[in-house]
């Protein structure tokens, strides 16, 4: 594993510099905050203790740090949500809720990759790290099983697809116009993945001050183990001031396929961010 | 032409997202054969006694399996889970519906009740005045015995509360807990409590967890150490049990029954000595059982009861005088000169 680690390193290494190219004076340059809501409809599956779908409506917040400089784009981003699920379709009437907390931190480094200038359609693509913990706490009568999770720390791709109504004031030297169309794909390519032992609880769960975690129950993957599919599609307002307004969809569908007790989530989630430039 | 291959790729991907939102968004199962096979499968894959207990899982199966079809009444299928349950024989074992819940009570049977609320509370505790947190008191014998009572493990105690019963007992020659008819509660509260009973760190139990399929697969031995506390009592301690001891209550006795200075009296646990786990079926319905062992520092497991140091009955002679015979062991061997 860790050659394998090792490689992935050394290709993206040489990779993605590959992509600098000198930039035309039509390249975005800004470094933006911003700060955000979502509205999420979610879903879970999780075999360790169930084997009912779970939906619901959860909440969100976002952070998100944007640099875009020269030919690279620099993106650092924290999503966290909860809120209950519930049983899909209630089977003979039965009711009971599943708390879902999802945090996510990601940060790219992309490279602009491909310029249009005259159509202002920029594509950016670059390596990303990304942790995400997905929480599951199930309120049925299962003993101790009722808390399940899983904590990934990836290495993944990201590519990312501006389309510019206008250039300026986002670009220099451009003609005036205020909208930008943005979508983006990621997908992890190496991670190592925590989960919870094959009965739910850890094995110094009987110690005094115990952690929850079982540190030792964990599995490093290429694709074929851990699926994050994180596709975001965005429509952003600037104001002459070069503030902005960002209405966007997030699909974020994760899966995790231990030796047992597969878990699966989906969260799509519509943002509300405000963008503070400086 | 332009707004045609937007739409085309919007529907493509749309297509493909909805695609995934099935992976986890899935119909319940409510067939009854399909429930029953899930049942049947869960059990076998989760529980942690088949082996020390000599069940033959497969024979419940073909046992139960053809009296199962989809005319029969919820209830009867409900039943049906209840009786194949309850052939564990282990109280963390259960079947809960959207009707009724059906858990194993088998344990407490085992043996005589040991225990009269209403004959402690005339003749020795006087109608319980004295409360510390969960924890009743009361002093015996002229103030040379300490009594506790914690009737329920999943009632918080504090450090404080038990330093606040230690320095209001610390002259005493020992102190009795009595846990009767504890059904057990909270990890948590085993080691709160006895903590202030340990003078050294001190290996008390050992577990092994399920980490496969096969009624066999478990981890390795995990050694579990009790530190002493800030505040201790350097007295005899006697833990008072009976049948009803159950879950986290057996736990304490067998962390308690490795200190020096502890001796347990009364009549064997309840057991319950491995943790409850569980899992939703696909009709909606619970079950829950044992997933893990729970091991004395010997490697003995306990599951269906810990065996006191002392064994003593309450005896009908004794009761009808407002007698504990139980506590007046305890008191006897706290009392009695080395």
């Amino acid at each position: 594993m860790k050659q394998l680690l090792f490689s992935t390193l050394i290709l993206l290494a040489i990779v993605f510099p590959a992509f600098a190219e000198t930039p035309p004076d039509s390249i975005p340059n800004y470094n933006y905050l911003a700060l955000g809501t979502s509205i999420n409809l979610a879903a879970a599956k999780d075999q360790l203790n169930t084997s009912l779908s779970y939906t619901g409506i959860t909440f969100g917040s976002v952070f998100e740090f944007y640099r875009a400089k020269s030919n690279r784009l620099f993106y650092l981003g924290n999503i966290m949500s909860s809120g209950n699920l519930h049983p899909y379709k209630r089977p003979n009437g039965y009711s009971n809720t599943v708390q879902l907390i999802s945090e996510n931190f990601q940060m790219r480094q992309q490279w602009l990759v491909y310029n249009n200038s005259e159509k202002n359609f920029l594509v950016y693509f670059g390596p990303e790290v990304n942790f995400k913990l997905g929480m599951r706490i199930n309120n049925a009568e299962i003993g101790n099983s009722g808390i399940t999770y899983e904590a990934a720390l990836s290495l993944g791709a990201a590519v990312n697809v501006d389309k510019y109504f206008s250039i300026d004031p986002i670009f220099r030297g451009g003609t005036p116009s205020n909208w930008k169309i943005g979508c983006s794909l990621s997908h992890p390519l190496l991670s190592t993945v925590f989960t919870p032992p094959y009965i739910g609880l850890p094995e110094n769960l009987l110690q005094e001050n115990a952690l929850f975690f079982d540190v030792k129950s964990n599995y490093s993957t290429l694709l074929t183990r851990y699926v994050n599919l994180q596709a975001n599609l965005s429509l952003t307002y600037f104001f002459n001031n070069r503030n902005g307004i960002e209405f966007s969809y997030l699909y974020d569908y994760t899966a995790t396929y231990p030796d047992v007790n597969p878990a699966k989530t989906l969260n799509r989630m519509v943002f509300l961010k405000l963008l503070y430039n400086f | 032409m332009k707004r045609y291959k937007i739409l085309i790729t919007l529907f493509v991907l749309g297509s493909a997202f909805a695609s995934c939102s099935k992976l986890v968004i899935e119909d319940p199962i409510t067939e009854k054969k399909v429930v029953f096979e899930y049942f049947w499968k869960s059990v076998d894959e989760k529980y942690s006694f088949f082996e020390l207990k000599d069940i033959d899982w497969d024979g419940v199966h073909d046992r139960f399996a053809p009296t199962i079809s989809e005319t029969m009444s919820d209830e009867a299928f409900f039943d049906t889970l209840s009786v194949m349950i309850d052939l564990l024989h282990d109280g963390h074992s259960g079947v809960t519906s959207t009707f009724n819940d059906h858990k194993y009570v088998g344990f407490f049977t085992r043996g005589p009740e040991n225990f009269d609320a209403r004959l402690l509370m005339d003749n020795y505790a006087h109608g319980w005045g004295a409360v510390k947190g969960a924890l009743n008191h009361i002093s015996l014998a002229d103030g040379q015995v300490a009594y506790i009572y914690y009737g329920d493990f999943s009632s918080t105690i504090t450090d404080a509360d038990i330093e606040y019963l230690i320095e209001k007992y610390k002259d005493t020659k020992g102190i009795i807990i009595d846990v009767r008819n504890n059904f057990g509660g909270a990890v948590n509260n085993i080691f709160t409590l006895a903590s202030h009973f340990a003078n050294n760190k001190t290996l008390v139990m050992k577990s092994i967890l399920k980490n496969g399929t096969g009624h066999n697969d478990f981890t390795g031995e995990t050694e579990t150490y009790l530190q002493p506390s800030v505040k201790n009592y350097a007295g005899k301690v006697c833990v008072l049990t009976n049948r009803k001891v159950f879950s986290a209550a057996s736990v304490f006795t067998l962390v308690m029954r490795e200190l020096p200075n502890v001796t347990v009296v009364g009549d064997t646990t309840g057991g319950g000595l491995g943790l409850p786990i569980g899992t939703e079926i696909p009709n909606g319905w619970q079950m829950h059982c044992s997933g893990s062992q729970l091991l004395s520092t010997g490697g003995e497991c306990f599951e269906m009861g810990i065996p006191p140091d002392v064994q003593v009955d309450m005896k009908k002679s004794d009761m009808e005088k407002g007698i504990d015979t139980i506590i007046e062991t305890a008191m006897q061997l706290i009392l009695k000169e080395e």
